[in-house]
């Protein structure tokens, strides 16, 4: 039995639902909890008095009446808190029976843990189950993705002065936001431990005010300057959008290893390296560009030609001598670069968002932050990739295929979030880390170059993003056959076992297990 | 212009500092040596965490053992315990049974 006494907010206009969630907190194998409950001033006649009928039998719960404001109801349900920590229950919404007993087992006490969520089924059990990564800081600035069910320590959440008066319907994700700057990484519990009323029909869970919800990202990204904007799909609300000010433009070195081949895009023939280049080498081009393009020897020269045309002079052409080797070819252009920042970029690819290099190097700002990669999409408009994922032992693309818009794993091709990996195709980061860490392993001349060079740079304490507002088309391997050696596949084994069967933004009850 | 320690094998030899002698090579020998270590801090941070799983593998399976042990010793133990009932309520028994026989054998005389 835990020793742990947890007070669980809810703030409500209406007495519907509170019955539910009542019922869900006896139901609990752990007894030791508060119901601290706060009701507006606007709620119809007869709620407030309707509630305390039904908390009546029930010593444990408190009711308070307040203002209309969701945030001063917040700050009013919190002042009723005599507890250890402190979690938020919407109105209707229930905690699975062994919720609370289970966060006090796996919540060490100085910190704060959060859950998996669901829908409610028909029958009671969960559906529409979010499976949730561990701690991804940026995730939680693009997306709601930590609040439900969220255990955080109350002598915490008082030194940090409680609720803020203006997060308005954010409150409790204000009160997170802040929370997750100042104490040590939080405690995922894996399981749909928070069960909603509704149904999310596929996406994540995200039921604070879109106005709110950017109002108090913005505060929490103040200091890198930001503008946040609201990410919709279909109606749907499933995050933000963080828009960092740069205050400097560094110098980046595009590194396009090619060897010009062509092929029919769209019912056209492309040449892939020549085409891409002109798609990039535009007028508002990110401001302090150099594009350094290493060729194979038998590389046609009309095409070079062309690309010197398109830069007026400024592509640097580096000439590659051996078979095709792609870790060689990148490190070859990467030692000819100038730049501090270095994009390694196939020749197959498009640039479909504009800004999409301002948007991968505003993220490449943050010194925590080692490798940005972009949302590739195939031809036909499919999800190529929206980062890596490791599991079983086997690297592989998220949400491959998928739809560009889809809503699936709580929305995570549509937020910015950290990633184990992400690929070679496109990648960001600085010069210095990647001479620092070898650059790509000579040992993988074909595949898995790029799942090797995103795990050295985490071994060192760096975190990998993927963005989906930096957006490109990627025709892949219409240039050369996609293969895997078996070489390759037990060399990156060898060197990243553990790594490939436990990536921190695969859910726990995902992951599979090491085969004996 | 000479780059000290390039080419010059005492100069780096003496130094005995693996990350000065390094910065003096080629920066495309670099690169490999670099990723070479790296290679060889991942290996042997899998082949540690490896080592690890097992280690709790078999603690967890020592821990099985031991507690199917301490089972099967408490039925053991419970088994012997009925026993030694049992022998004691046959000794009781046949001590009564014996007492009767003597008290049959005086009534019958």
């Amino acid at each position: 039995m835990s020793t742990a006494l947890t007070a669980v907010l809810t703030v409500t206009s209406t007495a519907a639902g509170l019955a539910s969630t009542l019922a869900s907190l006896v139901a609990q194998s752990d007894p030791r909890w508060q119901w601290c409950v706060a009701i507006s001033a606007d709620a119809p006649a007869g709620t407030v008095a309707e509630t305390r009928v039904l908390i009546a039998a029930e010593p444990r719960a408190t009711l308070a009446a307040g203002p209309n404001d969701r945030a001063a109801l917040a700050a009013l349900a919190l002042s009723l808190a005599d507890a250890d920590a402190v979690a938020w229950v919407d109105p209707g919404d229930r905690l699975d029976p062994g919720a609370l007993a289970a966060v006090s087992t796996h919540r060490p006490p100085a910190t704060w843990l959060y859950t998996d969520e669901a829908a409610s089924g028909d029958d009671g059990l969960p559906v529409d189950v979010w499976y949730k990564p561990d701690f991804s800081p940026e995730r939680l600035r693009s997306q709601p993705y930590a609040l439900r069910l969220a255990v955080l320590p109350l002598p915490a959440v008082r030194d940090l002065g409680g609720i803020n008066p203006d997060a308005g319907s954010a409150a409790w994700y204000d009160l997170v936001l802040r929370l997750a700057d100042r104490l040590d990484p939080p405690v995922h519990l894996a399981g749909p431990y928070y069960l909603h009323g509704e149904r999310s029909q596929g996406g994540p869970f995200v039921v604070e005010d879109p106005v709110d919800r950017c109002r108090v990202v913005a505060w929490s990204v103040a200091a890198a300057g930001a503008r946040v904007s609201p990410i919709d799909v279909g109606g749907r609300p499933v995050g933000q959008r963080v828009r960092r000010d740069m205050p400097r433009h560094p110098k980046i070195s595009l590194i396009i290893p090619t060897r010009a081949s062509s092929s029919m895009i769209h019912g056209f023939p492309r040449c892939h390296a020549v085409e891409f280049i002109r798609s990039l080498w535009v007028v508002d081009r990110y401001p302090d560009l150099e594009v350094v393009v290493v060729y194979d020897i038998g590389t046609p020269a009309e095409a070079l030609r062309e690309i010197s045309d398109i830069t007026k002079g400024e592509a640097v052409l580096v000439p590659f001598r051996g078979v095709f080797h792609f870790s060689r070819k990148c490190n070859l252009g990467a030692l000819a670069a100038t730049g501090e920042y270095v994009c390694f970029l196939n020749d197959d690819m498009e640039v479909i968002t504009p800004d999409w290099l301002s948007e991968m190097a505003s993220l490449l700002d943050d010194p925590t932050v080692g490798a940005v990669g972009a949302r590739l999409l195939f031809a036909d408009g499919t999800l190529q990739q929206a980062g890596h994922e490791y599991n079983g032992g086997q690297p592989g693309h998220r949400m491959f295929r998928f739809a560009p818009d889809d809503p699936d794993q709580g929305g995570a091709a549509l937020v910015t979030s950290e990633r184990s990996g992400v690929t070679g195709a496109c990648m960001l980061m600085r010069a210095r880390d990647f001479l620092a860490v070898g650059g790509f392993s000579d040992q993988f001349p074909l595949s898995y170059n790029d799942v090797d060079l995103s795990l050295k740079i985490r071994a060192k304490g760096l975190r990998i993003l993927y963005t989906p507002h930096a957006s490109l088309f990627h025709y892949e391997s219409q240039t050369r056959e996609a293969t895997v050696t078996a070489d390759e596949m037990t060399r990156i084994r060898l060197r990243w076992f553990e790594q490939l069967h436990a990536d921190p933004y695969v859910n726990e009850l995902l992951r599979s297990p090491i085969a004996e | 212009m000479p780059v000290p320690g390039v080419n010059d094998p005492d100069a780096v030899s003496a130094s005995f500092d693996p990350v000065l002698i390094l910065g003096q090579v080629a920066p495309e020998a670099q690169l490999l040596l670099r990723d070479y270590i790296a290679g060889l801090e991942a290996q042997t941070g899998s082949a540690r965490a490896e080592a690890d799983r097992q280690r709790r593998a078999r603690i967890a399976d020592s821990d099985r053992l031991r507690l199917q042990l301490a089972g099967a010793r408490s039925e053991l133990n419970a088994a012997l315990a009925e026993l030694d009932a049992a022998r004691r309520t046959i000794n009781e028994l046949s001590g009564r049974y014996s007492l009767l026989r003597r008290v049959y054998r005086r009534v019958a005389r």
